[in-house]
């Protein structure tokens, strides 16, 4: 295991914001040997403890939290911008109903509300990452994402390379003094340069519910 | 393993893909580039609008078709084939047979996913952005020329066009001229039309409408990924595809005035490859014709 620095180039913007690397990978390999307890894909199902295994980064513990030594994604986010994405009730198509269904619909409110729906989207070229981790083991599962975050089905977040360089220095939880990652809330991640109090996960997967707990954030 | 389809298309007339109106003139969709020169705003054609127009549309249609469901489907079982459904009902449970009976007869429900009343469908179809072929779109582009391609401003155009009323498509004569020609007693009033409205009334109204739009002759790059794809998804996707050029090809609005017609042609590379594309193609029409009651009871069953 090297400190690593982990480049998406990207070829279309990426909606909303990246995603942990680690989501990604544990992703990846659970789904690439068939690990189907640690598959999670709704959020009422429970979930194991994380303890890390099966995936190739680094994990350490930090206030009795095992946690991977993966930063979180550093882009550029000034050229943000709002897109739509809409969907509306296939109207014209109301000859293919039967005719005791060709009654009014109600399309501001209900199963068949139409929606013009928000996107943030953001036109970064590249998301770096610093990992400590296995270079082969990170670049065979990277291999098979082709996209990364939110409405990757739409086109967002289409990644045209990944690379995989080796540095010097582990960066992947603190650099120069500086918060990289959501870590636990404990009093020495309190005391770090860039440090927020707030509620998250520090473990994948980062949306499930049962993984929230105190937190510091990097303010980044 | 992952299969990825190119394609490029070319615009055969305007490409009017709008993100809104501002007064009378519509605008098109537009996304950031950042460039070394800074951020530039490119038109393009949301991965969403393909999806839909290019994919789900013709394919569900040809089924709809096929299986006879033509007159006889309710508001949600067309809400969820034609654009995706939605999830209406919560529940802690996966009817996980169903999901499987539906995905085995509907390589397309397959392909695209959708949301069943009470469950997801998770498809294996990433659409990209139609990307437009110019110089500041070219670190996203795959093959271009090193010569220099034409800036995304040099492929925006306007179109115009009025809306004209009754008086001046001569389907109500103006009082004015029946006054000259003594006729006025002698004509009978349309209905709805009274004195207070003669002044108004008197000179044609016309109303001008406009919006930005692409050029014609305009190229775009497509690209289609299928997660874990067998050949009977190829085959759908392919088929889908087929049958939206077939039918003209368009995407974005006033397709009615003849806006928005693509020619789109598959990046194939070998003969090979090409004959596997055709083989997928003949395979899936066979096999959607040979679970016709299957499919048509799984439909049913998923919203009984």
């Amino acid at each position: 295991m090297t400190p690593l620095k982990v480049t998406a180039i990207l070829a279309s913007p990426i909606a909303n914001k990246p995603p942990m690397l680690d989501g990604i990978i544990a992703r990846e390999a659970y789904f690439r040997n068939q690990m189907h307890d640690l598959i999670i894909t709704q959020r009422w199902q429970d979930i194991p403890p994380w303890t890390g295994e099966g995936i190739p980064i680094l994990c350490r513990t930090c206030g009795g939290i095992v946690v991977p030594c993966a930063s979180s994604p550093i882009y550029c986010d000034s050229f943000a911008y709002m897109e739509r994405m809409a969907k509306r009730y296939p109207t014209e198509s109301a000859d293919l109903l039967c005719p005791k269904e060709q009654t009014k619909l109600e399309t501001t409110a209900g199963p068949f509300k139409s929606s013009w729906r928000p996107v943030k989207s953001i036109p970064a070229n590249e998301v770096v990452w610093f990992v400590v981790g296995n270079r082969r083991g990170l670049l065979k599962l990277l291999k098979r994402v082709d996209a990364i975050g939110p409405n990757r089905k739409c086109g967002y977040g289409r990644v045209k390379e990944w690379r995989i360089d080796r540095i010097s220095d582990d960066w992947s939880w603190v650099c120069d003094g500086v918060l990289m990652r959501p870590l636990p809330r404990t009093d020495e991640t309190m005391r770090l340069k860039g440090a927020r109090p707030g509620y998250g996960a520090v473990q994948p997967p980062y949306w499930h519910p049962a993984r929230v707990m105190e937190i510091v954030e990097p303010c980044f | 393993m992952n299969l990825e389809l190119h394609a490029i298309s070319e615009s055969m007339s305007i490409i009017t893909h709008n993100s809104g109106t501002a007064g009378n003139e519509s605008l098109i969709n537009l996304e950031r580039i950042v460039t070394p020169n800074g951020a530039r705003w490119v038109p393009f054609l949301s991965g969403n609008a393909i999806r839909n127009r290019a994919v789900r549309e013709p394919g569900m249609r040809w089924l709809i078709e096929l299986y006879e469901l033509d007159g006889k489907l309710t508001k949600s079982q067309l809400a969820f084939l034609l654009n995706g459904g939605s999830l209406t009902e919560s529940g802690g449970t996966e009817n996980l047979g169903l999901i499987h009976r539906l995905r085995r007869t509907w390589p397309l429900i397959r392909l695209l996913g959708g949301s069943l009343p009470s469950q997801l469908l998770h498809g294996s179809l990433n659409v990209w952005r139609g990307t437009l072929v110019c110089e500041e779109n070219r670190p996203h582009l795959r093959d271009v020329p090193e010569a220099r391609l034409l800036s995304a401003e040099s492929f925006l155009t306007n179109y115009q066009y009025t809306r004209t009323d009754s008086i001046s498509q001569g389907t109500y004569r103006p009082i004015d001229v029946l006054a000259e020609a003594d006729e006025v007693d002698a004509m009978p009033r349309l209905s709805g039309f009274d004195d207070k409205k003669d002044k108004s009334d008197r000179h044609p109204i016309q109303m001008i409408f406009n919006g930005q739009a692409v050029q014609r002759g305009s190229l775009w790059e497509h690209g289609f990924v299928i997660r874990n794809a067998s050949q009977l998804r190829l085959g759908a996707l392919l088929w889908s595809l087929c049958l939206w050029q077939r039918s003209g090809g368009t995407i974005g609005g006033a397709a009615a005035r003849g806006h928005g017609r693509l020619r789109m042609y598959l990046i194939i590379e070998s003969e090979e490859e090409r004959e596997r594309c055709h083989e997928a193609v003949r395979e899936y029409v066979a096999y959607a014709a040979s679970v016709k009651d299957e499919a048509v009871a799984s439909l049913m069953e998923a919203f009984a």
